[in-house]
């Protein structure tokens, strides 16, 4: 039973995290039609500047650090979409291929500068707590806190915010939009930059609990389109019912059979997905 | 004999009823018009008979044999070719190789012979550049073969589309509202190709058009649809008598104003 | 279909033949010949994706079928006892068996969603290979894998017999490739990259033509993967990545799109550019992420598109309109 328990805390924890990064992704693509291969890097570099900026030489305290790593991947991220994605017209199948060249010479030059060894990091929030039998990490439960949190800005920001309406009204329509004056280069830049901060908290939380690396970015960013598409592309709902479902499943697989395995099954469920409902549980008709 | 006939064809698309229970039937050698208002369902049925969407009631028959729900590229082989009301073109390809392409789908001698260069197929592909080159001048389009489709003038374009439509030797064409956005000398050319189509070539149309002058000059039978239903079905004379129509169109007919 | 071309092209390539088969008489560095090799391997994959490019499909999974012919011919060889020339075909036709299946399905989902599905597949495979060690190796992979018969010949000391195997199969594939693209079948794919929507009212067959590329491009995948098996003797789940299928894209984008020789040239000059430069693993990686954001945004018709639009700026006059999507007759 403990056992049992303990899978699901664990998974329920990494699930909201991967909900986060993969809420980035889904923002991006249900505005812009845009799949950001570089969003993975962005959550990698930012777990790496929250670490040299908090635990490292500078010392800062955490809020900070993460303050400075978001505001440092939001700027890579508008660089990206003037850099790669604005000259390609957010052309799906250009932005997709550039983005990849893109997260390959990012992803080797972090590995050339801090070498491919994984650095732990020492936990932002010490202790441990016990929940009626089940051992949690503060830690974890800090992140996962934090995870919530954002996720509830996001919705509250989306929905009762000007720029977060027009967003989604960009989303729905864009000619309509535009013709209520709503600036579309402005909304995208809006998501380019929300969808980096997502990242970089993502991927400070994730480095806190596994370390980080060079290649830590692959994975989210995989596990993050999954994850759109069960919950189908441009639905927060969806995301997060099908991020906490894949946090269970990785969990469940990982601890009875071993990591290599939990990789597998999820892009198993990811094709069994695209072929037996293309559009996810709440997304778009994708057959046009 | 009915060439086309559909019975009680009905879409419905999230609660959008866009064809509702519409029943027709089109002869064998017969120009058919279909109008109506915006909105009234005229291309979704065209959709509907075409294999672009499938009925959610409703049967379709094509010689007598039915078709309901067929792909699109499977009516093409039975005979039945469809224009679209913004040009479908191959934009890179000459006016030459839009026809050619078009043709070699139906004639061509296989997928092996396509790869080993025999005499019967050289012969082929003679015959069927000399098919190509025929269409394209019987269209209007003589001289323009070597011209990119995408650079061609809207006109032009038009009449590229219905060159294309006529390479799969189609026995019933669906025209999308062939002179849309055309001038008046246009208008006329394009109209007169239609008529030619039926005369010369034997094959039944059915048109989309909101140019009503078009239509009741070259329409012998005509089909009114609005809010998706039938409301009226007859003569250019008869449906431009009938109340329900005028009523529809809101003096459409008096103001003689070209789409 | 097409007339003969121009008699100046076809003595370059004539040409270029015979160089190709005369390089072992002329040059003793086998380290050469492994190079040109490597280019053999990389023009295969790239042609046959180029191919199945034309309908606007790109597979982010190729790497998964070559894996599956070159695991089909290690198995065969090494604990079958097969002989390679037996092994090769099969290993052409396993994965084009497995690309069936997936193909039709993947197909029922258009555009990005296509593209995942493809990067899925080609991870699962890996995954798969990677997780069962017996009988697929694991992570550790397969060594000592046979080469052809006769062993005598096709020793590791002397590298010649397999150039001349690379050679003809190489050959064979772009030959076949560059015949279909000029034939009917090779319009069709054009077409359907122009006006899938008038593709299907002119009568063509679009997703049943879109899968037999689809499955076209996995056999011949699997043809290089067969004889990397061989020649290397070694396959493992580390080789036949994510990044090796973008490379290969990576070939097509650089080299150029609109003709066969964009992926050749590609391939040549992104096989030859690494080896010269001693790039490897996760410098090559930076530096191929690099040329191709650079390829996508300055020279986005790649070398061959750049270079056939410099030779026609320089020949023909500058009338409207005379640029078109190649394949056909009646062009020069």
């Amino acid at each position: 039973m403990t056992l049992a328990l303990q899978i699901v805390t664990s998974g329920l924890v990494t699930g909201l995290i991967y909900m986060l990064i993969a809420l980035g992704v889904t923002l991006l693509f249900g505005i812009m039609r845009v799949v950001n291969f570089v969003h993975g890097e962005l959550v990698m570099l930012s777990a790496f500047a929250v670490y040299f900026l908090g635990v490292g030489e500078l010392g800062l305290p955490f809020a900070l650090a993460m303050l400075c790593a978001a505001a440092a991947a939001a700027a890579v991220g508008v660089i990206c979409q003037y850099v790669l994605f604005r000259p390609m017209h957010y052309d799906i199948l250009n932005c997709f291929i550039i983005g990849i060249g893109a997260s390959f010479a990012i992803r080797s030059a972090s590995w050339a500068i801090f070498g491919p060894e994984p650095i732990a990091i020492p936990a932002i929030v010490p202790g441990v707590m016990n929940l009626g039998g089940v051992f949690i990490a503060n830690q974890r439960l800090f992140a996962a806190g934090l995870c919530v949190v954002l996720a509830i800005a996001l919705y509250l920001f989306l929905h009762y915010t000007r720029p977060g309406k027009a967003m989604r009204a960009v989303e729905q329509d864009r000619e309509a939009a535009l013709l209520m004056g709503i600036s579309s280069e402005q909304v995208y830049v809006t998501a380019f930059i929300i969808s980096a901060v997502l990242a970089a908290v993502g991927g400070a939380m994730l480095g806190s609990l596994f370390g980080i690396d060079p290649e830590m970015g692959a994975e989210p960013l995989l596990k993050s389109f999954i994850i759109v598409q069960i919950g189908g592309m441009g639905s927060i709902a969806g995301t997060v019912i099908a991020a906490l479902f894949i946090g269970l499943t990785d969990s469940a697989t990982g601890t009875l059979f071993g990591g290599e395995l939990a990789f597998i099954i999820d892009f198993a469920i990811l094709m069994l997905i695209l072929i037996v409902r293309p559009r996810g549980l709440f997304g778009y008709d994708v057959s046009h | 004999m009915a060439l086309l006939e559909a019975s009680g064809l009905t879409h419905r698309f999230g609660g959008l009823v866009a064809v509702n229970d519409v029943t027709l039937s089109v002869n064998a050698g017969e120009i058919r018009g279909l109008i109506g208002p915006n909105g009234a369902g005229k291309t979704t049925l065209f959709n509907l008979l075409t294999g672009v969407l499938r009925p959610t009631e409703g049967r379709v028959r094509f010689e007598e044999a039915d078709i309901t729900g067929e792909p699109t590229h499977r009516l093409v082989r039975r005979g039945i070719v469809r224009t679209y009301q913004l040009s479908q073109l191959f934009a890179g390809f000459t006016v030459f190789r839009n026809v050619l392409s078009a043709l070699h789908v139906h004639a061509r001698s296989g997928f092996w012979a396509g790869l080993l260069e025999t005499p019967a197929t050289r012969r082929q592909n003679d015959a069927q550049r000399e098919r190509a080159l025929e269409i394209i001048r019987f269209v209007g389009l003589g001289g323009r073969e070597e011209d990119i489709a995408g650079s061609l003038s809207h006109g032009h374009k038009r009449l590229l589309q219905i060159a294309v439509g006529l390479a799969p030797s189609p026995r019933l064409l669906l025209l999308d509202e062939p002179v849309a956005g055309l001038l008046h000398e246009d208008v006329d050319r394009m109209m007169a190709l239609v008529q030619s189509l039926r005369d010369v070539q034997g094959i039944t149309i059915v048109l989309v058009e909101h140019n009503m002058q078009a239509v009741m000059r070259v329409c012998e039978h005509i089909t009114v649809l609005q809010f998706g239903s039938v409301i009226a079905d007859g003569s250019p004379a008869a449906i431009g008598a009938d109340p329900k129509v005028i009523e529809a169109y809101l003096g459409v007919f008096e103001n003689d104003d070209a789409a | 279909m097409s007339p003969g071309r121009t008699s100046p092209t076809v003595a370059w390539i004539a040409a270029l033949l015979a160089g190709l088969v005369a390089l072992p008489l002329l040059v003793s560095d086998a380290y050469i010949l492994h190079v040109m090799i490597l280019i053999g391997i990389n023009v295969m994959v790239a042609v046959s994706m180029w191919l199945l490019g034309i309908t606007g499909l790109i597979s982010f999974g190729q790497a998964g079928f070559m894996f599956i012919g070159a695991m089909t011919t290690a198995l065969l060889t090494k604990s079958a006892g097969w002989p390679f020339w037996l092994a090769l075909p099969l290993s052409a036709l396993v994965p084009a068996l497995v690309a069936a299946p997936v193909g039709r399905l993947s197909l029922r989902v258009r555009g990005v969603y296509f593209f995942l599905v493809t990067l899925a597949f080609g991870q699962v495979v890996n995954g798969i290979f990677a997780y069962f060690q017996d009988p697929f190796g694991g992570w550790y992979g397969i060594r000592d894998i046979p080469p052809p018969q006769p062993a005598t010949l096709f020793t590791t000391l002397n590298k010649v017999p397999f150039y001349y195997l690379c050679l003809a199969l190489t050959l064979i594939t772009v030959g076949v490739v560059y015949r279909v693209s000029r034939s009917w079948f090779g319009n069709v794919l054009w077409s359907i990259r122009e006006s899938e929507l008038l593709a299907a009212s002119v009568g063509i067959d679009v997703p049943g033509t879109k899968l037999i590329a689809f499955v076209v491009a996995a056999l011949f995948a699997g043809v290089a993967g067969s004889f990397y098996a061989a020649y290397f003797a070694y396959i493992s789940p580390l080789v036949f990545t994510f990044e090796y299928s973008v490379n290969m894209l990576i070939f097509i984008v650089v080299g150029g799109f609109a003709s066969i020789a964009g992926p050749i040239v590609g391939a040549v000059v992104l096989t030859l550019v690494p080896e010269m430069f001693r790039m490897t693993g996760k410098y090559q990686l930076l530096a191929f992420g690099l040329i191709l954001i650079l390829s996508m945004r300055l020279m986005p018709q790649g070398i061959a598109g750049a270079y056939a639009a410099f030779r026609a700026r320089r020949v023909r006059s500058s009338l409207p309109g005379r640029a078109q999507s190649p394949g056909m007759d009646r062009e020069t």
